[in-house]
């Protein structure tokens, strides 16, 4: 019945084996699916739009983790409901804790776990690069069908490079200019961010940085185009790893018909002015119930499952496990 | 990059009714439009007005009967009318919305209503898509006797949903790789990418829309194909030009996205034979070339003369195309145009299409 489980679109045998505490594992683990919600603004419904997606999914048979990255100011736990686990990231990246599969705990749904951010130390919020590295690692290691990262709010590179891990990076926006804007800017530096770690590999002088800097407020492809210029196999690297920036974007908080197009048509002005692809998730109505169901500390899907936000949950769900999965090996 | 045509300004198929150029002109200015919160901060202000300048000059030329002849000849296009009849918009629309209500996605349909709207077609093209989809709906069968009704579902509501959205790229890797030729919830999952890849705002009509009412239902495959006109059975033509397993995903699409009807898959499903073996592959690497282009045309069941009716491009253009005649084919960036609509038909990733094919035009 569940396409993920039958699914042979990762070929366990074609993995590296994995080290789990020091010993192999016979059999590699790999997490299916990770998907990254996050979107630029605060307070646009990011860990409400985690917790219901995981939720859905781990109702359909998947097992999901839920990873709280929003690592200043992690709050799932309590979109779920349940207590602060004592366990948090804070302790496998200072290596308290050898696996991030033990920091998981039920998270009210059979099916469904939660790895929570840290609440306590202050530099987790901003881990060194070796640390995060490790925890990238160990993200793509965890033995689940998906894995759901609630980003934090912001472009900080430390949030897009875990945005850019995903196979499905999904941008939230509510209709609302601020968000709106915040949305683009988000999507502008997680296309640079990752055109700048394909660059480092590739290892030039004059690049996309220096594009930026001479193009001013010129589009991506207009940047790419002054790269090839000079560089034309930088350039075509370039242009693939644009072609493959492939994001997702979800509209939260619908209240009126004319909000409805929002998706839709951010996507066309982003393919018609950047020439890049992005895919509509689906959008969510806007539910004057949330804040109750929150402070109730009771999951909105759990609390209300015949209302309009279920269904509108249940379609993302539908369009996201869709998508094909992509690995680069 | 070359200037768009008004087509592919506005994002329709030259095959475009007036009412479709007019409902994308609309769409199109909704978005774009100074107040409009989707380009907010996005690009600056003149960049803006000259698209919405490029979208209103498309629409002025093309929703003028006369000076969209004169703009089709100067293209190379068919200028032959369009013909439509009320009875086959009566007849696609309601259609449409009945399966959308047989989908086990929720029922969120009448708030999410696709902008553009069903797609109506001459009654000739439906029939023979229908005949096309006929011709594999074994292989969606066999998805939903192996209890994957829920992964057909989920398939066809994600090619409903998807006309502006963009899918992945057509298909990955290690999907095609892994794919076994019966549509299993994987292979309807990517060929559900496939569909949604296509850019045209229209969602395509479901292929049982016009298929044979009564007795001929059951003689399935052939009498669609007969009633089309065409002389040769899609069925044999599919296994024949099929090579390898990513087409059946292709074709799979089509029947698992109009078919999610469950009486009606088993019944065809006994008259057509047995589900197409080898299908054509296509992964990241494809080339798509004219060849290709026939196959998967062949392994729809489409003739040029059906590509040519949708798309308005001539039969003799298209066949130069699948013969890569290059030096008969018009300039680059209306070969362009054509190879992009011949490609939407045939539900690839047009964008994708192109620029292979005119990679190969380069050499």
């Amino acid at each position: 019945m569940n396409p993920e489980n039958q699914d042979p679109k990762v070929v366990d045998a074609a993995l590296p084996r994995r080290r789990v505490d020091g010993r192999f594992e016979a059999r590699p683990v790999r997490v299916r699916r990770i998907v990254a919600v996050g979107g630029g603004k605060g307070g646009i419904g990011k860990s409400l739009i985690s917790a219901n997606l995981g939720i859905e999914l781990a109702r359909r048979g998947h097992s999901v983790v839920l990873l709280d990255l929003d690592l200043g100011g992690a709050n799932l736990h309590t979109c779920l409901g349940i207590d602060h686990p004592k366990e948090t990231l804070s302790d496998f990246v200072e290596r308290r804790v050898p696996s991030l599969e033990r920091l998981a705990v039920p998270a009210g749904v059979p099916g469904l776990r939660l790895i929570s951010g840290s609440l306590d130390s202050l530099g987790a919020a901003n881990p060194l690069y070796q640390q995060k590295l490790r925890l990238m690692r160990a993200v793509n290691d965890l033995d689940a069908d998906v894995a759901i990262l609630d980003l934090g709010a912001g472009s900080h590179f430390n949030v897009l490079d875990f945005f850019l891990l995903a196979d499905d990076g999904v941008v939230t926006v509510v209709p609302e200019p601020t968000s709106v804007e915040n949305a683009y800017r988000f999507l502008k530096a997680a296309l640079f961010r990752r055109l700048k770690a394909a660059q480092a590999v590739h290892g030039v002088s004059w690049g996309i940085e220096e594009a930026i800097k001479a193009g001013g407020t010129a589009s991506p492809m207009q940047l790419l185009e002054s790269v090839r210029a000079r560089d034309a196999e930088l350039g075509a690297l370039l242009e693939r790893e644009m072609r493959a920036f492939h994001p997702r974007i979800l509209v939260n908080s619908v209240r009126e018909a004319a909000d409805l197009n929002l998706g839709e048509g951010i996507c066309a002005a982003w393919r018609r002015f950047f020439g890049l692809e992005l895919t509509y998730l689906g959008y969510l109505r806007h539910d004057p119930d949330a804040w109750r169901a929150g402070r109730a500390r009771r999951p909105l899907l759990l609390e209300r499952q015949d209302q309009p936000i279920a269904e509108d949950v249940a379609a993302i769900a539908d369009k996201l496990l869709a998508l094909p999965v992509r690995r680069e090996s | 990059m070359s200037a768009p045509t008004h087509y592919e300004a506005l994002g329709v198929d030259p095959g475009a009714n007036p009412r479709e150029i007019r409902a994308a002109f609309e769409r199109l200015s909704s978005f774009f439009d100074a107040g409009s919160l989707a380009v907010y901060a996005l690009v600056g202000a003149d960049a803006r007005e000259e698209e919405m300048g490029r979208i209103r000059e498309a629409f002025r030329i093309l929703s003028d009967p006369d000076a969209r002849a004169a703009y089709d000849e100067s293209l190379g296009l068919d200028t032959g009318e369009i013909e439509l009849t009320d009875e086959d918009i009566l007849s696609s629309v309601p259609l449409s919305d009945a399966s959308s209500g047989t989908q086990a996605s929720p029922p969120a349909a009448p708030l999410r209503g696709a902008p553009g709207g069903p797609r109506a077609e001459p009654a000739e093209d439906a029939a023979s898509e229908g005949a096309a989809s006929d011709s594999v709906v074994g292989s969606a069968a066999v998805a939903s006797t192996a209890g994957d009704a829920a992964s057909a579902a989920s398939a066809a509501s994600f090619a409903d949903a998807a006309p502006a959205a963009t899918a992945g790229s057509p298909s990955s890797g290690a999907s095609s790789a892994g794919a076994a030729p019966t549509a299993e919830a994987a292979s309807a999952i990517d060929a559900a990418s496939l569909v949604g890849a296509t850019p045209a705002p229209s969602a395509p009509a479901p292929p049982s829309a016009i298929r044979p009412a009564g007795p001929s239902a059951a003689a399935s495959g052939e009498g669609a194909a007969a009633g089309s006109g065409r002389g040769t059975g899609p069925a044999p033509e599919a296994v024949g030009a099929a090579a390898s397993p990513q087409g059946a995903d292709i074709v799979a699409a089509d029947a698992g996205a109009g078919a999610p009807e469950p009486e009606a898959a088993p019944a065809e499903s006994d008259a057509s034979g047995e589900p197409t073996a080898d299908p054509l592959r296509i992964d990241e690497d494809t080339e798509f070339t004219g060849a290709l282009l026939r196959a998967l045309r062949e392994a729809k069941g489409f003739t040029l003369k059906d590509i040519s009716a949708r798309t308005r491009i001539g039969a003799g253009h298209l066949h130069n195309i699948e013969e890569e005649a290059f030096d008969l084919l018009p300039e680059r960036v209306f070969l362009r145009g054509f190879v992009l609509s011949y490609a939407r038909e045939l539900k690839l990733d047009a964008t994708r299409v192109a620029d292979s094919y005119l990679r190969r035009r380069n050499r």
